[in-house]
């Protein structure tokens, strides 16, 4: 019997970086195969490949026995391979079915639709996961587990060969992740080749046949699941440099900047919280690290120290009380937000100097009024500091943010926080999308910034990153710290504490 | 040296492309410039009479415009500035000073209400200035009784009177400088000065900019949005009601159906000044050549004995064309 997709020594590049560098993988009809690796291991890359969504620089993508290059998403859908993204592409304002038949309505534009032929279609998509969910329903007010298995639904109803589930479960709690597997078992049995990307390694050992482990864009394992341990699961994940860090790198100082006691914030519509009696300390000039599965806390915990959410729980900062209501309130008490996102960490219509005196508008000593030479002095100093490249030999606080590279407008955004001088910086994913030169400044920057008595908080998802950069690190899992590691950090027992308790707990 | 001066020719692209459109309407005017009308000195002191209460609308649209909003009720607060100045100053004998204190607060008032909407509620702009639009006119008309307000009305005791037409009026109507400026031609440029302090010059201006040009990272950076939001329709508010006040001294009374129209006048005049509608772009040099324009394209239209519906159609056409071309520009720096 054939395989139902080959990939063979499939490799891409982007403009830094090299993504995949040849990589193999064969997935046989009816069976399961989990995709294992760090973030950053090529899994994105690799999946979008086999969707379409990207070509290949070289190798071969071989469907039942025959090579085929995808040029878009509907060529691999008319090869029979579906993918069901992490995200749920369902249009929320939509009814089920509306949401289900998007872009299948076939006809003249002003035909009449075919209510029961509709109807009927959606309700197969439906059947196809064992769903029974209410198809007049807008797709916003369902609960994420029929969402997600919808999606599935959907993406079956082509009857495809190949299915790639992106992260399925990441979304879910337990009981519905259980019913999530219970579907996938279904689908093995009807003979789909299940690739199933997931970072709950409990998940894996209960679903999967075989796993492939991918690390820096190469295939590092390859093997029937009962044959791989988990220890050697993730040292195969994260490679074998588990050296152990340098020791911390200065005295700490004592004096107590954040404390937090009892912070629980409820989840709307949900019996789960996303952070649950959570106590934590950090030291002026500290650097600690959050470090969590997506959805374990560590975002709703910066953000609620930031002031950009609500909940119960008493903090104190410098020993006052502290309970922001807004960004705003939060950055008068000089804690400031950094977004992952780059598109909420600056304002690309604006030029340098707009965003970097952004922050520090409201510091004392300033009036109402805009003192444009102190303010373009103040600005320079900080570009400096940040090593921002504009172009020029020194750099242009004039220009647009829009036309700096990514890694540049991150730095504006560290300018911005500098020049407001803050006593505490929430970081959330710091150097994400930016190519390793930037993110080495970045790096040391955070290192200058707390060495000048601000306190650091980091939420990433990278525990390479924080392993470098931190004094300490918090494990947070289901919303609560279930581990602290301090320097030197035990990169394995991080890694373990990390990802085994990806699972939700009860 | 050629590279300086096409580094700054770059630099200067988006003014230049400001200035493109009032430079063809003024053009245009001298070739038809009927006998020499368009020469003449009133031909341009009148210009600036008329665009004066439009420009005012102006001021208040670019502020919301740079924050992201628009504001759609400037004509009818227009129209209840208007009609309540007439009211309280011929009617009920309020002293000037208390009267127009009273009209900017009204002005203030249904700002920020909108504002708030907006801000708080999170109406689109649109919505909330729209409901404003009909809530204010509709103010206008009942507290003016469906007339226009003139000194001439039926006091308490049924008895007819006429008053005298009072002095903030006559002198708002009046002309300085030997006779050469109008007064609410002042007013206007008054108001200009204010906009542009705010923009330029002070904090505030940033937090419009910031806020209209990324809600969200703004929000993140500490900016605090909802007042800068509620501001800007604030503002906006009173240089409406401002407006009114100029609009009740040219027309010697308190007109509840005047205005008509005038937010789209005020928002052409901004977009013809470089603002973007999707926030974050704009300034007040713009809006003065944005307001310039309009009022010269009107200007050279009636010389040339265009009727009013040829030149409400003509001016519909241009203002497209100038957007387009504006369109065209933020593409251009973009890419």
């Amino acid at each position: 019997m054939g395989a139902a997709l080959e990939l063979r020594s499939v490799t891409k590049s982007f403009v830094s970086t090299r993504a995949l560098g040849g990589v193999d993988l064969r997935l046989e009809p009816g069976e399961v195969h989990a995709l294992a690796g760090v973030n950053g291991a090529g899994k994105s890359t690799l999946i979008r490949i086999i969707a379409g969504a990207l070509a290949p620089d070289g190798g071969e993508v071989v469907v039942a026995g025959a090579p085929v290059r995808f040029r878009r998403p509907s060529d691999a859908a008319r090869s029979g391979v579906a993918v069901v993204h992490q995200e749920t592409s369902l249009v929320a304002s939509l009814s089920l079915e509306d949401a289900l038949l998007v872009g299948l309505d076939r006809g003249p534009l002003f035909g009449l639709l075919r209510t029961k032929e509709r109807r009927a279609r959606a309700r197969r998509m439906l059947d196809a996961v064992q769903l029974d969910a209410p198809l007049d329903t807008p797709v916003e007010a369902l609960p994420l587990a029929v969402r997600q298995l919808a999606e599935i639904g959907r993406a079956l109803s082509t009857d495809p060969r190949v299915l790639v589930l992106d992260e399925p479960t990441s979304a879910l709690g337990e009981a519905d992740s259980d019913v999530l597997l219970d579907r996938v078992r279904s689908m093995r049995e009807r003979g789909v080749a299940v690739l199933f990307c997931s970072h709950r390694l409990d998940e894996v050992y209960r679903i999967a046949d075989r796993i492939t482990v991918l690390r820096d864009g190469r295939v590092v394992a390859a093997d029937s699941v009962r044959r791989i341990g988990r220890a050697e699961l993730v040292s195969a994940m994260l490679g074998a440099e588990l050296e152990t860090t340098p020791p911390m790198r200065s005295e700490r100082s004592s004096t107590r900047r954040l404390e937090l006691r009892d912070v629980t914030i409820e989840k709307r519509g949900s019996s789960r919280r996303e952070l649950d009696r959570v106590g934590l300390e950090v030291a002026a000039g500290e650097i600690v690290g959050l470090a969590a599965v997506r959805g374990g806390g560590s975002e709703a915990l910066i953000a609620f120290v930031a002031g950009l959410s609500r909940g119960a729980g008493a903090m104190t900062l410098d020993g006052e009380p502290y309970a922001p209501r807004s960004a705003t309130e939060a950055a008068d008490r000089g804690v400031l937000f950094l977004a992952a996102d780059r598109r909420h960490s600056v304002i690309a219509d604006l030029n340098v100097r707009w965003n970097t005196s952004l922050s520090a508008l409201r510091r004392g000593g300033r009036g109402r009024w805009i003192r444009t030479e102190r303010e373009r002095r103040e600005v320079e100093h900080a570009a400096k500091r940040v090593s921002l490249h504009t172009g020029g030999t020194s750099p242009d606080i004039e220009r647009s943010v829009r036309v700096l590279s990514g890694g540049n407008q991150q730095k504006v955004a560290f300018a911005r926080c500098l020049m407001a001088e803050p006593r505490l910086l929430c970081l959330h994913e710091p150097s994400r999308g930016v190519d390793v030169g930037a993110q080495r400044d970045i790096h040391a920057l955070i290192g200058e910034i707390a060495r000048a008595g601000t306190s650091v908080l980091v939420a990433s998802s990278e525990t390479d990153e924080l392993v470098s950069i931190c004094d300490r690190i918090v494990v947070l899992a289901a919303g609560r710290i279930v581990g602290a590691f301090e320097r030197p950090f035990d990169r394995e027992a991080l890694a373990h504490a990390v990802l085994q308790t990806g699972v939700a707990q009860s | 040296m050629k590279d300086h001066l096409l580094t700054w020719l770059g630099a200067q692209r988006s003014i230049l492309r400001v200035l493109l459109p009032l430079v063809i309407v003024l053009v245009i005017g001298s070739a038809f410039h009927s006998n020499g009308a368009f020469f003449a000195w009133e031909t341009h002191r009148a210009v600036l009479r008329e665009v004066s209460v439009h420009g005012i609308l102006a001021c208040g649209m670019t502020l919301v415009v740079v924050a992201g909003g628009i504001d759609l009720a400037v004509g009818s607060v227009l129209a209840l500035g208007a009609v309540s100045i007439a009211l309280l100053t011929m009617q009920r004998g309020w002293p000037a000073p208390l009267a127009v204190g009273a009209v900017l607060a009204m002005g203030a008032a249904c700002g920020a209400t909108s504002g708030t909407l907006v801000a708080f509620f999170r109406a689109p702009a649109f919505v909330a200035s729209l409901a404003m639009l009909v809530f204010a006119r509709g103010l206008a008309k009942l507290c003016a009784d469906g007339k226009k307000v003139t000194t001439h009305f039926v006091g308490p005791d049924g008895l007819d009177r006429t008053v005298p037409l009072p002095a903030l009026f006559e002198g708002l109507d009046d002309r300085v400088i030997g006779g050469q400026l109008s007064v609410v031609t002042l007013v206007f440029v008054a108001c200009a000065g204010v906009t542009w302090l705010l923009l330029s010059r002070m904090r505030i201006g940033r937090y419009l900019y910031a806020t209209g040009g990324n809600l969200e990272a703004a929000r993140l950076s500490g900016v605090p949005v909802r007042t800068a939001v509620i501001l800007a329709f604030v503002f906006s508010g009173v240089f409406s009601a401002i407006a009114g006040i100029c609009q009740a001294a040219q027309e010697t009374h308190g007109d509840p159906e005047t205005g008509m129209g005038y937010e789209l006048d005020a928002i052409a005049m901004v977009v013809l000044g470089g603002a973007s509608l999707t926030g974050g772009r704009g300034n007040m040099g713009g809006t003065l050549v944005g307001v310039l324009t309009v009022g010269y394209l009107q200007k050279v239209l009636s010389l040339n004995a265009f009727s009013l519906e040829a030149r409400l159609m003509l001016t519909g056409a241009i203002l497209v064309a100038a957007v387009l071309l504006q369109s065209r520009a933020m593409r251009g720096t973009e890419g």
